[in-house]
């Protein structure tokens, strides 16, 4: 069986297109990773003793830590005042610097001050607005602290896995019909292994391309955060954040529990795509019409307005994979009761991802051993 | 050892691609003869189990090929008319990966893979890759894959196809080897091939069988129907427009014409010994 993989996966990774698809990822990962998680586009700006002080790259990370560092703990309406008014821009400063005064909350100052932007004015004093106005009954278990790392992070995979996707269906698709265009189902299926132990090397060829390359994008761009930033702001609050993906989050949830559903999420979206992939393979008749059909149904969902339908299909429509991929898609829904205890909806892609790659696993293997050579 | 076939029927649509076909084979070369569209592709993938019949049955020494499954498919070599093949892959790895479809084991599949490269004559570009060969390669490398799980039962379709008559005679005397205490079936547009080594000849047209037998047999079913005749350039024009020639050959200033017909061609025509050719042009005379 070992050698059967081995052979399947050499057909799947000696296409030249693959070898396209996986350097245009490998491209698209080094660019977005350079722009966001490191050095990505870190600056602090601060007025220190009425000097202009501008702190990027490392160091920046390192003054936004200590700012974050120097505030952590509960979100209360005083931090979120003493943090506005101590970074405020001077109006003198900020003519001298040829900003505009009456912008000033437009401008970077820090990643903690640019994330309070329901708190100021456009002039980027306090407006007054207190926690709960802004996160209501959540506003007191609220946790402020570092955040950048793990939502830049987060950010960077989610649109990763997007373009992952597509990767893998170019990838993939051929693992079936490529066989039925080129002729070789005829010699497989006339081989005593070639209806039961083929397809299963397929099968898990496939999910090992997929999976391995899934995990390959995990770790390394987490380990670009780890080795940048560090792990701290692994209790933030997720709602806390300055990109706003996960702000509506109507339970606490720390910034390290969400990068954990994340990786749940990139992962089942993987394995339910794969045996998308895998079925449509094995029913048609060239990777052409595959490709198209996949690229389909991995696409469309992105269109279709979810939210207005009810609640069950909604959740059917959030566990297409491009829709796990986009992790954000779930920061509305509420936990669900399950034998007395609370949920995070985002589980519900584990049991969904197991079934669907299964019957992937299932279908595609039998489409193709019942595949009739015309 | 017995392959049955009983009253095997495929149909397209409503278009009988094989039709009520019985047959019975056992060990020996069977050559399938039959102008395109005859049924004979659909036939032999009816046989290796690759399409379903829609009614009939087909047997293995007594037991349905289907009840078998895997345990036929063991016994089983076939080349199909489209040979595919992974254009990357090197001959070898090619026979190692059928040799993993096949069941084979990692240390006897590459034994016989370099057994059969070397008696294919590819051994010497064992290690080059697909794309870079001839077609006449390519077509010899399906044979080789046919034959690793030494099937007791080997369907051919147009495995001569492409090949010179050099290879050509190499491969007869590769199944002619081989078929001993086998069942082999070979369909091929070459009349000469299965002349030369099938035990019988298998006649089909629009999916039913019309002959089996013997080459020398068969080939007396079309007593009295072969002529030859010596005509000058202007009758022969008229003739080939209005006969079934099988040959002309210019003959000083006339020319020496072999038709094949049911009643004398001409008055000065003399009845020959009919061969094999005589006998396809005889039964698809309109699609040749």
């Amino acid at each position: 069986m070992r050698e059967m993989i081995g052979f399947e996966l050499s057909k799947i990774l000696r296409k030249p297109i693959a070898w396209a698809a996986l350097g245009i990822m490998l491209s698209m990962t080094l660019l977005m990773v350079y722009n966001w998680v490191f050095p990505g586009y870190v600056v602090v700006r601060e007025e220190i003793n009425h000097q202009w002080v501008e702190r990027e790259g490392i160091e920046g990370i390192a003054r936004n830590k200590e700012i974050a560092g120097q505030y952590k703990g509960s979100l209360t309406v005083e931090k979120v005042r003493e943090i506005i008014e101590t970074f405020l821009f001077s109006k003198e400063m900020m003519m001298r610097q040829g900003m505009d005064p009456e912008a000033q909350g437009s401008y970077d100052h820090n990643s903690l001050y640019d994330m309070l932007d329901d708190f100021r004015k456009v002039d980027g004093s306090y407006n007054g607005v207190l926690p709960e106005e802004v996160y209501g009954d959540q506003a007191e278990s609220l946790h402020l602290g570092y955040f950048d790392n793990y939502e830049k992070t987060i950010y960077v995979l989610l649109n990763l896995f997007i373009l992952w996707g597509y990767v893998i269906i170019v990838v993939l698709v051929p693992v079936f019909s490529q066989e039925y265009a080129i002729g070789m189902d005829a010699l497989i299926l006339t081989g005593s292994q070639g209806r039961k132990r083929c397809p299963r090397a397929k099968v898990a060829a496939a999910y090992l391309v997929a999976l391995a390359g899934s995990l390959i994008l995990l770790g390394s761009v987490f380990l670009v955060m780890l080795l940048s930033h560090g792990m701290e702001g692994f209790d933030t609050s997720v709602q806390l954040g300055e990109l706003k993906m996960f702000s509506h989050v109507p339970y606490p949830m720390t910034w390290g529990q969400m990068f954990g559903f994340g990786c749940l999420l990139w992962v089942g979206g993987v394995v339910i795509l794969t045996a998308m992939i895998l079925v449509v393979s094995s029913l048609v008749k060239n990777s052409f019409s595959g490709l198209v059909t996949v690229l389909v149904l991995y696409t469309a969902p992105l269109f279709v307005p979810w939210q207005r339908f009810p609640t069950a299909l909604h959740l059917a429509g959030m566990m297409m994979p491009i829709n796990q991929f986009k992790a954000y898609v779930f920061e509305g829904f509420a936990k669900f009761d399950i034998g007395g205890s609370q949920l995070n909806v985002m589980w519900l892609t584990l049991p969904v991802a197991i079934l669907i790659g299964v019957a992937g696993i299932f279908w595609s293997g039998k489409a193709f051993a019942r595949h009739q050579v015309r | 050892m017995e392959l049955r076939i009983e009253n095997l029927t495929k149909l397209y649509g409503t278009n009988p691609a094989v039709n009520d076909l019985s047959l019975t084979m056992t060990t020996g070369v069977y050559g399938l003869l039959g102008a395109n569209g005859a049924g004979k592709t659909t036939l032999m993938r009816l046989i290796c189990d690759i399409l379903a019949p829609t009614s009939g049955r087909i047997s293995y020494n007594g037991q349905s090929i289907w009840e078998c499954g895997d345990q036929y498919r063991s016994i089983l070599g076939y080349l199909p008319q489209d040979f595919g093949y992974y254009p990357d892959f090197s001959a070898l790895k090619f026979l190692l990966y059928m040799a993993a479809i096949k069941g084979l084991s990692r240390g006897y599949a590459k034994e016989r893979a370099l057994e059969l490269l070397d008696r294919v004559g590819l051994l010497p570009v064992k290690d080059r890759k697909i794309k870079t060969f001839s077609g006449g390669m390519r077509q010899r490398l399906g044979i080789a894959q046919a034959m690793l799980n030494d099937p007791r039962v080997l369907v051919l379709d147009e495995p001569t196809a492409g090949l010179d008559p050099k290879e050509r005679v190499r491969f007869r005397n590769l199944i002619s080897a081989f078929s001993r205490d086998k069942i082999v079936l070979l369909s091929t547009h070459i009349v000469s091939d299965v002349e030369y080594i099938a035990g019988e000849i298998l006649v089909m047209r629009k999916g039913k069988l019309l002959h089996q037998g013997r080459p020398d047999e068969i080939i007396h079913t079309i007593d009295g129907k072969v002529w030859e005749c010596r005509v000058s350039d202007g009758q022969a024009e008229a003739l080939i427009e209005s006969c079934n020639v099988s040959n002309l050959r210019a003959d000083g200033k006339e020319t020496v014409l072999r038709i094949i017909s049911g009643e004398k061609p001409l008055d000065t025509a003399w009845a020959v010994e009919p061969n094999l050719e005589d006998l396809y042009l005889y039964y698809f005379a309109e699609q040749a």
